[in-house]
């Protein structure tokens, strides 16, 4: 089993890194500019039938009846099922999730809907159209429950409860606490207190949920397309629940419109389509609405009660931070933010004295998934805004106090107290270069300048640590039973076929973020070819060989996707080499790979033997072929990342890559109706080291625009009732190109020692470190109104509320209002 | 079911729908052109966004009754020629304009049509004319230098 | 997302589209369908039939008669309002308006017709028909008659059309006064929190000799602020206290309350953007 450092050696020695830091331009986009990118929608079978689902209108009731009876009269309906059927055909979702697993949710409702957009029903017919009528014929008569709708609420003694079976809607409770908080806290001068709170918003990818099912009964085997981020676990789940056995799984995986960690609880879906399939023995599409998109699986709201013990010099002594979530009732994902969370709570400063208390809470809110930075967003959004209120009330420059923190360059690696490990980083250089590139100090003059003339100006800026590349398992530090999987790994194929051609099979799903091209960037490189004469497959396919937990989430490609690719074409070029040693007679040290051949003599390089030529020999003209070696040109590699620590609650870590960035944003505030103009707006980011600067950069300012859509515009509105009030694009309010400010990126490298290439987290970023540099400034905008900003979104009209009241108010708007 | 007739791509279509059908339903599963996509329920997103005419129009918010006799372009019909590329697809390639590609269909229809409509836009206008059209994934920043590039190349191809 | 099913009829005359608007049960007219589409396609209405008026020529003209009279079909686009010549050189107000509409794809779709029969309290086209003084011609088979847009607009999505009925055509006197149209919305293509539509003729003195201001997204729909033109006409702008009198003439409405605007926050809204824009307008000489 090669090590990890030996894989570094032969990239850096042997074939050099030459396509590693170019912007080669995407090959992906080949397909997509011509209209044949090949989306799970774009794909038919012969026969193919649809499906449509009936959603609760209810966010808690009971389901009294549902009579299909008109429904199936419906010509070219094929099949209903409803939670009748679902319940003796299949297992309940089982959950990886609280202390004491609720059983009682299974892939469609039964007996009880607990959350608004619910599915009830599943109609299968021969087309979308038909299936829809067949929909709004169904007659389903629900008994409304009390509706839990709020954290406080929940938590008191007599609430309803949203599962009984556990008896509480508290789903986890867990405290951690670590180095000596109430010593921090005694020696402070100053404790500064703050209540953050957070709304529930979610990345809303282009293409919604697709599924396209077909269970083959002559083989007894089912074969699904999904737009799914994590396949591995899906494959499992759909076991699981509706009984085919694993192995008679084929998921396949197209390219992806856009995932964000919201399609990776598709798998409820994939299981229940297959079951449709199954049952009916047709193909069957599901391809989701909007609308059904929007009902749930979002970032939960909730709220952070913070504590810092200040020195008065603007040390942080001690952090105390008491995190409450509304985990909707969607219990497989609970704790997993919250130790993500209390993972990053020290950010990019040395605080070595840190107590995180949180509650999952159960309400009728809909289910979460991990979205876009799964917590992060908001501590890094709590903890940049802690550090600016601390400033104020300890009239501390806003730079200086965060420059007295930062934790220094010469302790990397540093091991936080919690243990998470920062590989590499230099944050404060990051900071330094953010305020040239934004001329912060000019800027500053300026504000001076227009407050004089009357406008409000403001200037924020926040610092974030970006992680990736989940330590999986992490979130069963808090509950009682053990995860079925853990570390982070990913599994690849790399194999010269019998056409001599290099293909690469990543296996991760293809979502958009330029896997193609830099695999083919950094292959090219091995093989001693053109990154555009590589063929990587982008698509994923469980018949070969994959991981369990096997998907693209939590920015892994440029860790352990890429670890594992690398692994598989070092060991696929040792092999060729040591083959080509033996059918070229020469010694393995006098050849390399060049243009598709295998050459020797650098100064004046000899082709000796072709690709095609060796996998002529290698897959067919076995009697030519070296005895001690193995047949064919194939390989499969897994990849570990070694830094992956088994969990202890004293000392583990949740993301083994880390990145970091500093935003500046500068913003007006127009009285007239409290709108917010941004002026100008400068990142620098550190990711490690960038493989393609273009498909790096786009993605910062790509992930910067969706966290300013959660900063200013996006939330998910719930009435008493916990009905949705948000569910199209009129009333959830994505940024458009007209919201999106002009970016300016810096990138600098602080290369990971814990990678392949030295390469971090990218994807989540922007969504990372945005919230507190938007709201920040907006709050400095704010200034003479002394308004603090401590939730999103910040809208014109919120801003209003809070200034309304104030002196500076009423002196411009005269008395009246 | 109507009969349905239109040009589509510079060829002529002649069939049948049900009046309810969406053209963007009609394209995608009766003429099987994929390339245009679906993205929302209530005609927001774009990302069906094909030609009548030369002019951008939402294929979601029409029926497919509707287009009768209508000369349509999807981005099936930007390519010159087989296996060339046109100057919006390229430029958006060369700018690194798409991630996902879900909404650069889309896109490309709408800066066909602007690079030829309004010379000349500055980036404020190009966003502005863009903001019918939602992407998730890029942060539309390199979508308005593609623009750029493809009005320069237009602007260059017409002397 | 799949709208149900109807019977759908595409007339070629206004005179066959009147016959069968009365003779079919449950029918519902579509224009340009970018305010009907999303209400299909969610089944927040299931009409028996549709009749499709987009293929009827005379529907689609645009005239000027007399050199004053301004005369458009209820199938013309927001994107031909915005471009035709005829209407940027006699309305240019209208045109100006069609701006604020939506989005380029919906503008080539979407009809003025549509547009006013849908009757939105926050659309953008009623406060400047409503200051414009247009009239709006109902046909059927019995007759004819025109409304102005105070009588057709009963209040949110309500209007006067009866049984029978259909618009065909926007009457507007020509009118290229000094104007102001403005909304302010969440983003460009949302409805507006607030809006303001101004026209005003300054006199070589200051004095304010015409003076038009309507105002949209209240509870009774489009709105004239006719105590508020009054104040102001025969005055020169040094003569008046506009954060008074705008303050006054604007306690007395209802703004309409909902996700992306309370009516108290709108009110707030539209008192700035009456204060500045009317200011501006009427310090301008023509």
């Amino acid at each position: 089993m090669e090590s990890q450092e030996q894989v570094i050696a032969h990239s850096e020695s042997s074939t050099g890194t030459k396509n590693v830091g170019k912007a080669v331009l995407r090959f992906e986009d080949l397909k997509i500019i011509k209209g044949i990118r090949g989306y799970t929608d774009d794909i038919e079978f012969a026969d193919q039938h649809y499906a449509a689902l009936l959603s609760s209108p209810y966010a808690h009731a009971k389901i009294i009846k549902i009579d299909v009876s008109k429904a199936s009269q419906v010509p070219g309906v094929l099949l209903i099922l409803t939670g009748k059927e679902i319940k003796s055909l299949t297992n309940p979702m089982s959950s990886r999730a609280a202390t004491k697993s609720p059983t009682s949710h299974y892939i469609l409702a039964v007996d009880k809907v607990r959350y608004m957009g619910e599915p009830v029903a599943l109609v299968v017919a021969k087309s979308k159209y038909i299936a829809a009528d067949a929909v709004g014929l169904i007659e389903a008569e629900y008994e409304p429950l009390p509706v839990v709708s709020n954290i406080e609420d929940a938590l008191k003694k007599d609430a309803p409860l949203i599962y009984p079976e556990l008896g509480s809607n508290e789903l986890i409770y867990d405290h951690f606490e670590f180095g000596d908080v109430p010593k921090a806290f005694k020696e402070a001068d100053k404790i500064v207190k703050q209540r953050i709170k957070i709304q529930r918003y979610a990345s809303t990818p282009l293409e919604t949920w697709n599924v396209n099912a077909y269970f083959d009964r002559t083989r007894e085997e089912l074969t699904v397309y999904a737009s799914d981020q994590q396949p591995g676990r899906t494959v499992q789940s759909v076991e699981r629940t509706i009984k085919i056995p694993s192995s008679k799984i084929r998921l396949i995986v197209p390219p992806v419109g856009g995932g964000f960690g919201n399609k990776l609880a598709i798998w409820q879906y994939v299981a229940l389509i297959g079951l449709a399939s199954k049952l009916c023995g047709k193909p069957v599409k599901w391809v989701q609405t909007r609308m059904e998109n929007l009902y749930a699986f979002h970032r939960p709201r909730g709220f952070m009660d913070a504590e810092f013990a200040m020195r008065k010099d603007g040390k942080i002594l001690g952090v105390k931070l008491s995190d409450w979530q509304a985990d909707g009732n969607w219990p497989y994902v609970a704790a997993l933010y919250s130790l993500i969370k209390f993972a990053n709570m020290s950010g990019v400063y040395e605080i070595r004295n840190l107590s995180f208390e949180y509650r999952s809470v159960a309400t009728n809110d809909p289910p979460i998934v991990q979205d876009r930075g799964v917590g992060k967003p908001f501590m890094s959004f709590v903890l940049e805004r802690m550090m600016d209120i601390a400033a104020e009330e300890l009239q501390i420059d806003k730079i200086a106090i965060r420059q007295k923190n930062l934790i220094p360059t010469e302790k990397m690696p540093y091991t936080t107290a919690s243990g998470e490990v920062y590989e590499s980083g230099n944050y404060p250089e990051t900071l330094r270069r953010a305020l040239k590139l934004s001329d912060y100090y000019s800027k500053r003059e300026e504000q001076e300048k227009l407050r004089k003339e009357g406008r409000y100006i403001g200037i924020g800026l926040a610092e974030g640590i970006e992680p990736g590349t989940s330590n999986l398992g992490y979130y069963f530090l808090s509950k009682a039973d053990q995860p079925d999987y853990n570390g982070a790994g990913q599994m690849s194929t790399v194999e010269i076929a019998q056409d001599g051609v290099v293909k690469v099979n990543m296996n991760g799903p293809e979502i958009g973020t330029g896997h193609v091209t830099t695999i083919a960037q950094v292959v090219s490189d091995v093989f001693g070819l053109e990154p555009s004469e590589i063929v990587v497959d982008a698509s994923f396919d469980s018949t070969l060989g994959h991981l369990t937990y096997a998907g693209t989430y939590s920015n892994a490609f440029n860790d352990v996707y890429l670890g594992a690719v690398m692994k598989a074409s070092e060991r696929l070029k040792s092999k060729v080499i040591s083959i080509a040693s033996s059918v070229l007679n020469e010694p393995k040290e006098s050849l390399f790979l060049k243009d598709g051949y295998i050459c020797k003599n650098v100064q004046k390089p000899q082709k000796l033997l072709s690709f095609k030529e060796l996998a002529k020999i290698s897959y067919g003209r076995l009697l030519s072929f070296p005895k001690n070696e193995e047949p064919g040109l194939k390989v499969v590699a897994a990849y570990i990342n070694p830094t992956a620590k088994p969990f202890v609650r004293s000392d583990f870590n949740v993301q083994l890559t880390h990145s970091n960035s500093v935003h500046v944003c500068y913003v007006e505030v127009i009285p007239e109706n409290w709108s917010i103009k941004i002026l100008d707006y400068s990142i620098v980011h550190d990711a490690g080291k960038v493989i393609n600067p273009s498909i790096v950069e786009g993605m910062a300012i790509g992930s910067t625009v969706s966290g300013i859509g959660g900063a200013m515009y996006e939330e998910f509105v719930f009435d008493e009732q916990e009905t949705n009030l948000s569910l199209t694009f009129g009333d959830y309010l994505k940024p458009t190109a007209m919201e999106a400010p002009e970016l300016r990126i810096e990138q600098m490298e602080s290369p990971a020692p814990n990678t392949v290439f030295g390469t971090k987290a990218v994807g989540e970023g922007g969504a990372i470190t945005s919230l507190a540099a938007v709201a920040g400034a907006i709050e400095d905008a704010l200034k003479p109104f002394n308004v603090r900003i401590t939730e999103l979104p910040v809208t014109p009209e919120k801003i209003w509320n809070w200034v309304k009241d104030s002196k500076e108010f009423k002196k411009i708007n005269g008395e009246a209002r | 079911m109507v009969t349905v007739s239109m040009k589509i791509n510079g060829k002529n279509y002649s069939g049948e729908a049900e009046p309810r059908t969406l053209l963007v339903h009609f394209i995608r599963d009766t003429l099987r052109l994929k390339g245009t996509h679906i993205g929302c329920d209530t005609g927001h997103c774009g990302a069906c966004t094909i030609l009548w005419n030369g002019e951008p129009v939402k294929s979601c918010q029409i029926l497919a009754v509707q287009a009768e006799g209508a000369d349509l372009t999807t981005v099936e019909g930007l390519e010159p020629e087989e296996g060339k590329y046109s100057i919006e697809q390229e430029s958006f390639r060369e700018h690194f304009a798409m991630q996902c590609g879900y909404c650069t269909p889309g896109f490309l229809m709408m800066t066909r049509y602007l690079i030829r409509n309004n010379p000349e836009m500055t980036r404020e206008e190009i966003r502005e004319k863009l903001h019918g059209n939602y992407c998730m994934c890029t942060g539309y920043q390199q979508i308005v230098d593609a623009v750029q590039d493809a009005q320069k190349k237009f602007l260059i191809s017409k002397k | 997302m799949y709208p149900a099913n109807f019977e759908y009829v595409r007339p070629k005359t206004v005179k066959e589209a009147l016959s069968l608007i009365s003779s079919m049960e449950g029918s519902r007219i579509i224009a340009g369908g970018q305010s009907l589409l999303p209400i299909l396609k969610l089944r927040l209405f299931e009409p028996a039939s549709l009749i499709d008026i987009g293929f009827i020529p005379e529907l689609k003209q645009i005239k000027v008669e007399d050199k004053h009279t301004v005369r458009i079909g209820a199938m013309v686009r927001h994107h031909e309002i915005l471009d035709n010549a005829l209407i940027r050189g006699n309305l240019p107000m209208l045109s100006s308006t069609a701006e604020n509409v939506a989005d380029v794809q919906i503008r080539n779709r979407g009809t003025i017709g549509g547009s006013i029969c849908e009757a939105d309290p926050a659309a953008d086209y009623l406060p400047t028909l409503m200051a414009l003084d247009a009239k709006v011609h109902l046909k059927s088979d019995n007759g004819e008659r025109s409304l102005s847009i105070e009588e057709f607009i009963k209040g949110p999505f309500e209007t006067d059309i009866q049984d029978g009925e259909m618009l065909t055509e926007v009457e507007i006197e020509r009118n290229t006064e000094n104007f102001v149209v403005e909304k302010y919305a969440r983003r460009k293509a949302d409805f507006a929190v607030a809006s303001v539509a101004a026209l005003a003729r300054v006199a070589k003195e200051g004095r304010v000799e015409y003076i038009r201001i309507a105002t949209g997204a209240t509870t009774e729909g489009p709105k004239r602020l006719k105590d508020l033109e009054n104040s102001i006409r025969g005055k020169t702008s040094h003569q008046l206290d506009l954060g008074e009198i705008v303050g006054k003439a604007i306690s007395s409405i209802g703004m309409i309350s909902d996700l992306h605007g309370s009516s108290e926050y709108r009110k707030y809204v539209l008192r700035g953007m009456l204060i500045r824009t009317v200011g501006n307008l009427i310090k301008m000489e023509r």
